[in-house]
């Protein structure tokens, strides 16, 4: 929000120059985003926040923070002042009530309403210091009227506007709910439609305006009209913020409004503006201010206790010194002890409620300094990390180890893009109410999209690509939920004919994708893994080139190729492999298994064993066949040699196992082994298979 | 003509009895140096009469001969005596070609920055604590001092997820902040303790170099009782946020506050750290103004405490949050927030070492 130096000046004469003027409100008070010389003045945008915009976003406002941070770099308790405006005017013999009435009917939003009315004015342009004034500011002059009210809003941070009177049917200013379908034309040059909950000014007849945000088309100030009712008001924050958020309209007045401005400067906001326009058009301000509601407030002392603060901020804040800074500020300060004070507020500070935002008051006016003196204390616990967070960092290094590079991409897909990966049949999507734009509109319920066309447009420019994610996705089950859960995935892709490792056939970047899952599974010590080939078709994946990934019988993920449907419109990604994976499953069978065990003092025996199957049989079944019929210290099953081809017949297979037997109790006697070979050669057998 | 005859014997002799290779340089100075015996035979020749000097011609150039034969011969017993592989008659290899193996992977700057963040924070005592990134609107705002239909909560452009019906505190919205995790491990954690909370959020906005609508944040959060012997104060925070900025960016970083806005927090700060680059004294990176702007923090207002289930009245502490791209902007000098999450490998790959 800009803020003229000059202003500022004639409020507060003490103050330096722009730039340390500038440097004192961002050090103490409010940050000053820019210093800019305009013409003969300069223009500090200050960034008025939340709390601080009912009291602070006026010139006035800034000033007494001003007056309060000079202060306190006095020695002595010298307050500064600031320099209130003149409002000054002689009042015509006319009662403005006989020109007005105003009232407030049960359920408005307004807890009081001042007017006075001023006549024989003549609406022309605004003089050249005001026109000038409220343009460094960044507001278009319109008449003299406006210009005013504007003016005094950017003086006093109060809202005015000004109906023409003789527009106001009935002479009467009514503040009430708007009615069901009620229309109101505004200044802007739309027609707003009012909902029921959202209060109005209104005359005997209809809506003139809608309260604290827009002034109506047919009661506005113009070149003919001769007498005004200036408004002054107090409406509810929430209902404004509430209202205006239903229209769609945000105005400075409802930015005001819904900080919470109170009835503090509601009158002398008034007599300000009507003095002006009495000086500016020789107009006759009218006797007496017409009210209804109350300017009274419900305000109770805050507690200051200087070792409370002290407590808080690490430094001393003693009850003298803070005595003169809440003074400095507006404050009524009562000393109840040596270090205590009981705090009123100034009525215009409602953020002031608590011990705490006085602490942050002494605080910042005395300045935050930084002292060395105050590490952490206290018993020091050993720092410890979730499971699944380090488990996930262990994960990161396993893949990267494994020559994979970590991206990290948006948490949103598109049906688009799903459709783009054959994935449109997803069962649920978590769907965005404002998607940030048409690509982002659905939370991905897999890492892959995203990363398939990462993958893709790399793949351009390289010969292979590998890449991981680890991140959240999300799978709702039921509306309401997110469904969120941390994943990680890869996606391996490389030209057809330079496959970097040609031994294992057609299906080089499979088995790099499956061999990349056994070493992040590996390395996790998860030692009861099993690859179940997927039975049905799911998603892209494709059948018969995709396996599930299993702990037991807790499913970890998958990996597989994409099906020749999802790679049509991908040729140039070339062979493709992908995987997915639980990141919580992993995590928590990765904790389970993390187990110690002893390694076996006896010496290990090996057997190997051919066996011809069928080419439907997988290596899975028949490793599990052998553990069944091998004895205990059958301590590992190890598949080296696979071959279809030339060699056996047509629609089989030779898969070759290295058997180690091994007993954690006892040197092993060939008799043993031989028996315990024999009986797992026999079960295979049993299964209509040749061993070789 | 005795004489060369003699010399040559004399120094066929010396050779055979040339224990290595050093003696036998020895010998060969002496006898067919540039000052040597039989040299010296050569040289003597101008000086013979004509009749006389073919015929000792012949015999100089005999005699040197057969030192030679007998020098090499000598020299070729000493090499075969030390050589002991046979020459290699495989192929050569170039060696210049590029190495075999695949490439290389690599983490994500952004992991790295987080884990060294981590890694200073853990080092003071802080453990990790986690949330979700879809957040009910209680967690990520009301439990927050951040109530429905105030104006404190447009400080923060919210991605909201579709749902019938009007919103409430229970909706579900992509957390604005890490914050949240305050709340959710405040419920199942009694104090003291000192926590940090790394995570993406998001804000509903447009990008442009800096503006991202998915960002990595890192929460602090430390609280211990009021009556601890040293409680937990701004002075503890601005200790704990000193040591950690001078850690990661491996200098003296001083450090500046400014009064500043968030509900959550009691008084509220923002803190600046001198500039990384010019040591403060005003460049393009600090917009010359020495300083940059490195995070918001606090004292944890009553009401977030309360909002947990703990009494105000008993404890205190502070917070504190900052981006993790802002701190591998600073670092790496990385310009635009865009690369983070939009980039190509080539990005990437700069930060596999």
């Amino acid at each position: 929000m800009k803020f003229s130096y000059n202003w500022l000046k004639e409020l507060v004469q003490e103050i330096p120059g722009p730039a340390e003027t500038a440097g004192l409100l961002t050090r103490h008070a409010l940050e000053v985003e820019e210093t800019e010389r305009n013409g003969d003045d300069w223009y500090l945008d200050i960034d008025v926040l939340p709390n601080r915009m009912a009291d602070a976003s006026s010139h006035i406002g800034i000033a007494q923070e001003l007056a309060a941070i000079l202060t306190m770099q006095h020695l002595e308790w010298n307050p500064v002042q600031v320099a209130l405006p003149d409002s000054k005017f002689d009042a015509s013999s006319k009662a403005a009530n006989k020109t007005i009435s105003v009232s407030i009917e049960e359920g408005a939003a307004c807890s009081f309403y001042a007017a006075r009315v001023v006549h024989d004015v003549s609406v022309g342009e605004s003089p050249e210091w005001l026109k000038a004034r409220l343009r460094v500011l960044g507001l278009e002059p319109i008449n003299v009227i406006v210009d005013v009210a504007n003016y005094v809003m950017l003086e006093w941070g109060q809202p005015l506007h000004a109906f023409d009177a003789e527009k106001l049917s009935g002479g009467e200013i009514i503040v009430r709910q708007a009615k069901k379908g009620e229309e109101m034309p505004a200044l802007d040059g739309e027609t707003y439609v009012l909902p029921p909950d959202v209060t109005v000014i209104a005359d005997a007849e209809q809506p003139v305006a809608i309260a604290g945000i827009k002034g109506g088309a047919g009661s506005g100030v113009t070149e003919k009209t001769t007498s005004i009712v200036l408004e002054s008001a107090v409406f509810d924050a929430q209902s404004i913020y509430r209202a205006s958020r239903v229209l769609g309209i945000r105005t400075d007045a409802s930015r005001r409004f819904e900080a919470g401005r109170t009835a503090a400067d509601t009158v002398a906001a008034l007599d300000r503006a009507a003095s002006l326009i009495s000086e500016l058009t020789g107009g006759a301000v009218a006797e007496g201010v017409v009210t209804a509601g109350s300017d009274l407030m419900d305000r109770a002392a805050v507690p200051y206790d200087a070792m409370a603060a002290e407590r808080l901020l690490g430094v001393a804040a003693p009850a003298d010194l803070a005595t003169r800074a809440l003074t400095a500020l507006g404050c009524d300060v009562e000393q109840q002890a040596d270090d205590r004070l009981a705090v009123m507020p100034p009525m215009r500070r409602t953020d002031l409620t608590i011990q705490e935002d006085l602490v942050e008051e002494v605080g910042r006016l005395i300045g935050y300094d930084v002292r060395d003196e105050q590490p952490p204390q206290g018993l020091m616990t050993p720092a410890s990390l979730p499971d699944a967070y380090r488990w996930a960092d262990a994960v990161r290094d396993v893949l990267a180890s494994e020559g994979m590079q970590e991206v990290m991409r948006y948490s949103f897909v598109s049906e688009a893009l799903m459709q783009r990966w054959g994935m449109e049949n997803h069962p649920a999507m978590a769907e965005m109410a404002n998607p940030q734009s048409a690509d982002y509109t659905h939370l991905r319920p897999s890492l892959l999209p995203n990363l398939l066309e990462m993958a893709e447009a790399e793949r351009k420019g390289r010969q292979a690509v590998r890449i991981f994610e680890l991140g959240s996705a999300f799978m709702p089950k039921a509306p309401g939920e997110s469904g969120e859960y941390a994943a990680v995935a890869g996606v391996l892709a490389h030209a057809n004919l330079s496959s970097p490792d040609r031994t294992l056939g057609e299906h080089a970047a499979y088995f790099e994708a499956k061999g990349v899952v056994e070493a992040l599974l590996e390395s996790l010590g998860i030692t009861d893994s099993r690859f179940v080939p997927m039975r049905e078709t799911y998603g892209f994946w494709a059948l018969g080139r995709t396996a599930q990934v299993m702990s037991g019988e807790v499913f970890l993920g998958m990996v597989g190729e994409l099906s020749a449907a999802a790679l049509q419109g991908h040729e140039g990604m070339g062979e493709v492999a992908v995987f997915e994976l639980h990141m919580g499953r992993l995590a928590d069978v990765a904790t389970e298994e993390h187990a110690y065990r002893e390694p076996s003092k006896y010496p290990e025996v090996l057997r190997d064993v051919a066996v011809l199957v069928p080419l439907d049989t997988t290596a899975d079944e028949v490793n599990r066949l052998m553990v069944e019929a091998g004895p205990d210290w059958l301590r590992d099953i190890d598949l080296f040699d696979y071959y279809e081809g030339d060699q056996v017949p047509d629609g089989m297979k030779s898969l070759a196992f290295r058997l180690a037997y091994q007993s954690l109790e006892r040197t092993l006697t060939d008799a043993e082994v031989n028996e315990a070979q024999e009986k797992i050669e026999t079960e295979l057998r049993n299964q209509g298979w040749e061993i070789r | 003509m005795d004489n060369i005859t003699t010399i040559l014997k004399e120094g066929l002799s010396a050779i055979d009895a040339a224990a290595d290779v050093k003696a036998l340089e020895a010998v060969e100075r002496e006898y067919a140096g540039k000052k040597g015996r039989l040299t010296a035979q050569r040289k003597a020749l101008k000086d013979m009469p004509a009749a006389e000097r073919r015929s000792a011609g012949q015999a100089v150039q005999a005699a040197l001969t057969e030192f030679d034969e007998a020098l090499k011969a000598k020299l070729a017993k000493f090499d075969t005596d030390t050589a002991t592989a046979p020459a290699d008659e495989r192929k050569p290899v170039d060696v210049t070609l590029p190495g075999a193996g695949r490439s290389k992977g690599g983490l994500h700057v952004l992991t790295r920055v987080r884990r060294e963040a981590d890694r200073i924070f853990t080092s003071m005592g802080f453990s990790v604590a986690t949330g979700p990134q879809a957040e009910t609107a209680h967690h990520n705002f009301d439990a927050l001092n951040i109530p429905a239909d105030h104006p404190a909560r447009d400080l923060w452009d919210t991605f909201w997820l579709k749902e019938e019906g009007q919103r409430g505190p229970g909706s579900l919205l992509l957390r604005t902040h890490t914050s949240p995790v305050q709340i959710r491990f405040m419920e199942k954690n009694q104090p003291p303790f000192r926590i940090i909370a790394p995570g993406e959020t998001y804000r509903y906005e447009a990008t442009d170099a800096s503006h991202e609508f998915q960002f990595m944040q890192i929460e602090g959060l430390m609280v211990d009782r009021k009556d601890a012997d040293t409680p937990v104060t701004m002075q503890t925070l601005l200790a704990v946020l000193k040591q950690f900025f001078s850690k990661f960016f491996a200098t003296e970083a001083a450090l500046r506050v400014r009064p500043s806005y968030f509900p959550f927090v009691e008084p509220g700060i923002e803190v600046d750290m001198s500039c990384v680059l010019c040591d403060a004294k005003g460049c393009s990176l600090c917009s010359q103004t020495g300083w940059l702007e490195m995070l918001g923090a606090g004292m944890v207002h009553p009401n977030v405490f309360r909002a947990a289930g703990y009494n105000p009245d008993e404890v205190q502490g502070f917070a504190f949050g900052f981006g993790v791209e802002r701190l591998a902007n600073l670092k790496y000098g990385i310009p635009d927030l865009r690369l983070y999450r939009n980039s190509d490998l080539k990005f990437l790959e700069q930060f596999r070492t």
